[in-house]
């Protein structure tokens, strides 16, 4: 065997008289119809299943929140954040179950791969839109102190109390976006992303690599249209 | 669950059992994981059967199937092994044979050189595909499988018998 071309002949060869001796087994046909699903996936639909319904929990106290105070203006903003916030965990979990429940395995493989790898990321791309809150954790500090002590902070706090804390907003948008940016599966190598996604396990890890992988490949063989 | 519906896929894996045993032997390091890939495959196949798309060469649709399960078997055996279905049904026994066994462990030490990606165009095109039909699996042009095809095979000569 000198190359590449010869082994691959060999193999052929090889394979032809293999398939000969394999035998179809028909009697256990039955019993293979009897097999439940297989439950790789189970993990991935029981997060975007407790996604959702945290969104559907925390979209609808939000607009109840909005509707009880239209009369204060920093209150139905700081309701709002908290309305979109939940919107988007809510829209985010409805599209991985999507993707979910329409995974095909009789698909050109780099679309199913595509898409079970951007599953296996559901807990990356919570945690993405959680850090969303960093920067807005003032309206959640409001609706706070309003629910639980029936107190306007905002209305309470002096001048210079509350232009330090929308500086420290800002400090956390910084924070956010940096971070953010981080934890994008593009970054897998670098040691920030590696060390702050290692909470989410090696399954998140080898998706992030693995849809890294698959995007050079793809990006190398140009995509049929 | 009609039996003309068992009778042809009965008669589906008798046609392209060949593809399972190449992708499990392609995609497991052992012959306890073929045999689980065999397993899943064929499973696969039969979940899907009803799904099957006329349009599609029946060998295409199997390539498919069989690579989608393969790429996400070798994905984590940690996971793997503890949602498997143990069991002992079989619907396509074993080869009577192991071949070359000295070949395949090549063939295997060859194909570990490559990414998931590569291992399936590769596979693919040892079994006789043509471009179209890789195309028609992976969704890339055929134009590109002629590309990567010739480039993988560079790889491996280099890497492999140092050409």
């Amino acid at each position: 065997m000198n190359n590449v071309q010869d082994l691959t002949q060999l193999w052929a060869a090889q394979e032809k008289q293999l398939q000969q001796s394999v035998r179809l087994n028909t009697i256990t046909l039955n019993e293979i119809r009897t097999h439940k699903a297989q439950h790789k996936m189970r993990g991935y639909l029981g997060l975007n299943v407790f996604s959702l319904i945290v969104g559907v929990l925390m979209a609808s106290s939000s607009g109840y929140f909005i509707l009880t105070h239209l009369d204060a203006i920093h209150m139905v903003l700081s309701g709002a954040v908290a309305l979109l916030w939940s919107l988007l965990i809510f829209v985010g979990a409805i599209l991985q179950l999507e993707k979910l429940f329409t995974l095909d395995y009789t698909k050109p493989v780099l679309d199913v791969q595509h898409k079970l790898n951007k599953i296996r990321l559901s807990a990356l791309y919570f945690l993405r839109i959680s850090l969303m809150i960093l920067p807005f954790y003032f309206a959640y500090l409001l609706m706070f102190f309003d629910v639980v002590f029936g107190v306007d902070i905002y209305v309470l706090g002096d001048t210079n109390w509350l232009i330090s804390q929308a500086a420290f907003s800002l400090l956390l948008g910084v924070l956010a976006v940096y971070l953010y940016r981080q934890l994008s599966p593009g970054n897998i190598n670098k040691p920030l992303t590696k060390w702050l996604m290692q909470g989410f396990g090696s399954q998140a890890m080898e998706a992030a690599e693995e849809l890294n992988q698959l995007e050079e490949f793809e990006r190398y063989s140009e995509k049929k249209t | 669950m009609s039996n003309e519906k068992e009778a042809r896929f009965e008669s589906l894996l008798s046609q392209h059992k060949g593809i399972l045993y190449k992708v499990a032997r392609s995609y497991s390091y052992c012959l306890e994981d073929q045999r689980d890939l065999v397993q899943d495959i064929t499973l696969q196949l039969w979940r899907s059967f009803d799904s099957y798309d006329p349009d599609l060469k029946l060998s295409t649709w199997v390539y498919r199937v069989a690579m989608n399960t393969a790429i996400s078997f070798l994905r984590s055996d940690s996971i793997r092994k503890k949602y498997h279905i143990t069991t002992d049904v079989m619907l396509i026994d074993e080869p009577q044979e192991n071949g070359n066994e000295e070949l395949m462990l090549e063939i295997q030490r060859m194909l570990q050189r490559l990414n998931k990606f590569d291992r399936a165009m590769f596979i693919m095109y040892s079994d006789g595909l043509d471009y179209a039909a890789i195309s028609d699996v992976l969704k890339i042009s055929a134009s590109n499988v002629g590309t990567r095809v010739s480039r993988i095979k560079q790889q491996l000569n280099k890497e492999f018998f140092n050409r």
